[in-house]
């Protein structure tokens, strides 16, 4: 007990529940949208939830997009700039992953756009090799497996770099992000028949190159 | 119209030569506004916008019951309405700007109001509740008032008085 | 069931069907009329051996400072915005910029020799936060909650 009995004494019930030690137990349960309203309503504890929720999605989509971990990284920075900026005027019209992965496409497919793709070709050669330091798989290989793998990474990658920028977007929303056609129609702000369509002849081109590794 | 245009430029000028030092101020702040403003933020806010591997690091320094204690109070605290939280926060920042010495004496008086009956307590709850639209010198009245003396006993009072120091200037 | 292949519409059945992700009457449709045609169980081997091929590909972890800069980023954004409302509207301050220019680095000049502003990164420049502050902050919070002066009257004990 505190000598002066102020901070010791515990006024309120006790806790019943037990919690994890993850630190993504202190994620409030609400959603996407009740969060970003909080936002709105000044609550900067939200926006840190919300990245923390979406922050490793962003990154790792735009990684595949623009295939360089640090251009990722700003790109996602960005987008996340613009959901802040933005906050003010948020209404939940759509799904917040929806508009998350709008602003993100739409940079990542700028920067393709501009031109920085013999920057970005540099730098896949130094993510990939950047990319076997930081990417270490939990197995052990032995070197030439390691070897093996590394060479099907890298034919995986020019692979999905070869698709135009718009089916690369789509097969990486749908692949990796798993989001299904009403919601990649929405991101990419076309019809769901555009995006099967999109989908089938970059599937078809990613077939007919990486038959072989199969 | 000159004399306007040069006072305007004074104003800009001067406005410029402050900028170093508003620009130092901000950035201490980061996310926070100056701890004179309104909204100011609290441990709590700072911790939740660290990173999840600096909160990580922070909560391991205790001991395993006491970290999963502090996380769930955090959740639960969390989950509140943001009005709720703002409110909670509004009113800690005014106990934590009045003098330590003051600090001590309410904090004291939130003891001992939760140690009240129920009833007593939401009696009391009452009474800040009425006095908080009132000036200060409105709520010096009230609480010197025969009303106010009958209605509360000597501790109450004191509850009351101390207490009505955390409520919204007027 | 008419062979997918020779349609668009059902060529990218295929392809939710390389996925796992055809609607389990679609699945049990497909795989039927996949034991009979070898153009569709060749497609479909096809799109199954690139699904597994792609997902070779790792995720990349984000970097440990990425939370950290977007905050500072956020702030500089803040400090310029907070900047930008000292400004008038109007442009009849631009000729005025040289000169306001020279003042304010002189002056700052002066400032900042003078008191220590610490100008260095903000990060580095604040003290720690210690997580025995989060729980004080709490304490009072929690005790604070029984109060309940500016909204609605709580239960009656002072608890949420």
């Amino acid at each position: 007990m505190n000598p002066d009995g102020i901070r010791t004494q515990a006024p309120q019930p006790s806790w019943n529940t037990r919690v994890n030690n993850s630190v993504a137990s202190l994620a409030a349960p609400q959603g996407d949208a009740e969060l970003m309203l909080r936002v709105r309503g000044g609550d900067q504890a939200s926006f840190g939830l919300l990245l923390e929720r979406h922050r490793g999605s962003v990154i790792r989509f735009l990684d595949r997009m623009v295939q360089s971990q640090a251009v990722a990284e700003e790109l996602a920075q960005e987008v996340f700039l613009r959901v802040y900026k933005s906050r003010g005027t948020y209404e939940p019209a759509a799904k917040f992953t929806t508009w998350l992965f709008r602003i993100a496409t739409h940079l990542g497919l700028n920067w393709i756009r501009d031109g920085r793709n013999e920057k970005g070709q540099e730098s896949l050669d130094e993510t990939t090799a950047e990319g076997t330091i930081k990417q270490v798989p939990d197995r052990v290989r032995t070197v030439e497996q390691e070897l093996v793998y590394q060479a099907k990474l890298r034919e995986v990658r020019q692979a999905i770099e070869s698709l135009p920028a718009k089916q690369r977007a789509a097969v990486l929303m749908h692949k990796y992000e798993e989001m299904e056609y009403s919601e990649i129609a929405n991101v990419l702000r076309c019809s769901e028949s555009a995006v099967k369509s999109l989908l089938f002849r970059a599937y078809e081109h990613l077939r007919s190159r990486l038959a072989h590794l199969a | 119209m000159r004399a306007l245009s040069l006072a305007k430029c004074a104003i800009f000028v001067l406005c410029l030569a402050l900028g170093p030092m508003a620009l130092a101020q901000a950035r201490r702040g980061a996310l926070r506004p100056a701890k004179t403003a309104k909204n100011v933020t609290t441990p709590i806010d700072e911790f939740m916008r660290m990173s999840p591997v600096e909160r990580q690091k922070a909560l391991n320094r205790l001991p395993p019951a006491q970290r999963r204690r502090l996380e769930e109070r955090l959740r639960k605290f969390n989950e509140l309405p943001v009005e709720r939280q703002q409110e909670l926060k509004s009113m800690y920042n005014r106990l934590n700007q009045l003098p330590p010495e003051q600090q001590q004496v309410v904090r004291r008086s939130l003891n001992q109001f939760s140690q009240q009956p129920a009833d007593r307590k939401e009696a009391i709850r009452q009474e800040l509740k009425s006095i908080a639209p009132l000036s200060a010198q409105q709520r010096e009245e009230r609480l010197a008032s025969p009303e106010f003396r009958e209605k509360f006993s000597d501790k109450e009072q004191g509850i009351i008085r101390d207490m009505s120091q955390l409520l919204p200037p007027k | 069931m008419s062979c997918p292949v020779d349609d668009r519409e059902g060529a990218e059945r295929i392809v939710s069907y390389g996925a796992g992700r055809l609607a389990p009457d679609e699945e049990t449709e497909f795989e039927l009329h996949r034991r009979g045609c070898a153009r569709c169980r060749e497609l479909a081997a096809a799109q199954r051996a690139i699904w597994s091929t792609l997902d070779e590909w790792p995720d990349v972890t984000p970097s440990e400072s990425f939370d950290e800069i977007l905050y500072q980023r956020i702030a500089a954004i803040e400090q310029r915005a907070w900047w930008r409302r000292l400004l008038p509207d109007a442009g009849w301050w631009r000729p005025a910029v040289p000169v306001a220019v020279a003042c304010a680095a002189l002056v700052a000049a002066f400032l900042l020799k003078g008191p220590d502003l610490n100008l260095q990164s903000p990060v580095a420049a604040e003290p720690k936060l210690q997580i025995e502050q989060v729980e004080h902050a709490l304490d009072d919070m929690e005790m604070l909650k029984q109060l309940s002066i500016d909204s609605q009257p709580n239960h009656p004990s002072g608890q949420n």
